[in-house]
């Protein structure tokens, strides 16, 4: 089975995780997820000029989104990475997609003392 | 456990040795006259195709105008808060050195610069226990060494020169130690200064990763002799 996405869904999910709690910034999906994807997969929403971050991939029974994140200090990792596993789901479901795995890698924890997050903030 | 000498004319002889680790390293002053970038013997592809001469030059033109192939390489990141931390420090240096040091020995600055670009890179992909089976959650070694080498924002006296973790990284909750060389600046105590550093380590690496940190060894590779102005930096 194959399956059906819109148009623009990579810049969406981009916009999802970058507006989940904790995230200020998204990097290139690069080596570390890139052996990962399938042969029979296809990425979406890759164009040269205006190419996103976030690697958004259909395959089999669903979809398959990979993202490299920076993160602010003051949120926690682990409660920052299931944030944006909440965003990306429901826009997902929104869309009437199925997720078969969400690859969240934190390349980059932003120091605490430039944080933009107060040290209370609760998360998810 | 530590054991400190300081002589009114010439070099202090430093030991420190931390709990967790065997031996004591001895520690010497050293001086040099300016912070600059050697060349290092490193490959581009260590910072994503820049080299760390180009993020020093980077770094003295503000980051302007802004290049999207540095802002978007986390390595790049990671290299840029270490060079400001070390550029911050370089005038005091200077003017400690002039005034003391009449030999220029640069080496300690190599070890830091190199230490820099070492842990820049991503390294090993650290993951996280989640129960949810569609999720692949997890952090860069590189990330980790950052959090790392951040710590010495906080720690007056010592400027981290590079980090590793010893351990299987690569299995969730994995139990590892963690080896910090750093240099430490005369007139600190540097057991206070070592143990700050300790508490700081631990509490980012905790908060961000799974890891089970057993030990954290810091061995004081250099003393350096600068104005309290400097050692009061936070």
């Amino acid at each position: 089975m194959t399956t059906m996405v819109h148009d623009g869904l990579a810049e969406r999910v981009q916009a999802a995780v970058l507006g989940a709690p904790g995230v200020r910034n998204v990097y290139r999906a690069g080596s570390l997820v890139s052996n990962l994807v399938g042969t029979g997969a296809a990425a979406l929403g890759v164009t040269a000029a205006n190419e996103p971050l976030v690697a958004v991939i259909a395959g089999e029974g669903g979809v398959r989104v990979e993202s490299s994140l920076g993160i602010e200090y003051t949120a926690n990792a682990i409660e920052t990475l299931r944030a944006v596993r909440a965003a990306v789901a429901d826009l997902l479901a929104a869309d009437g997609l199925a997720v078969t795995a969400i690859v969240l890698t934190v390349a980059y924890v932003h120091p605490r003392e430039s944080s933009r997050l107060p040290e209370t903030v609760a998360l998810v | 456990m530590t054991d400190e000498h300081e002589h009114e004319h010439g070099t202090p002889e430093i030991h420190d040795t931390p709990e967790a680790q065997g031996a004591p390293e001895v520690s010497e002053v050293q001086g040099t006259a300016e912070v600059e970038v050697h060349e290092l013997g490193l490959e581009p592809s260590d910072l994503d195709g820049h080299t760390l001469e180009e993020l020093t030059d980077y770094l003295e033109a503000g980051r302007e105008p802004a290049d999207p192939s540095i802002e978007g390489s986390p390595g790049c990141q990671l290299a840029l808060d270490a060079l400001e931390q070390l550029r911050g420090l370089g005038g005091e240096l200077i003017a400690a050195d002039t005034a003391a040091m009449p030999e220029v020995d640069d080496s300690w600055v190599d070890r830091i610069l190199s230490g820099i670009a070492l842990d820049a890179r991503a390294g090993r992909r650290i993951p996280f226990d989640d129960p949810d089976p569609s999720t692949d959650f997890g952090i860069t070694e590189g990330a980790v060494r950052g959090l790392i080498r951040s710590a010495e924002n906080t720690v007056p006296g010592i400027l981290v020169g590079h980090s590793e973790l010893d351990g299987d990284v690569t299995i969730p909750g994995a139990r590892i130690r963690i080896s910090i060389e750093v240099n430490a600046f005369y007139g600190e105590s540097i057991p206070v200064a070592v143990q700050r550093l300790r508490d700081e380590v631990a509490e980012r690496v905790q908060r961000h990763t799974d890891l089970t940190v057993t030990a954290i060894d810091v061995t004081v590779r250099d003393v350096q002799r600068v104005s309290r102005s400097t050692e009061d930096r936070s």
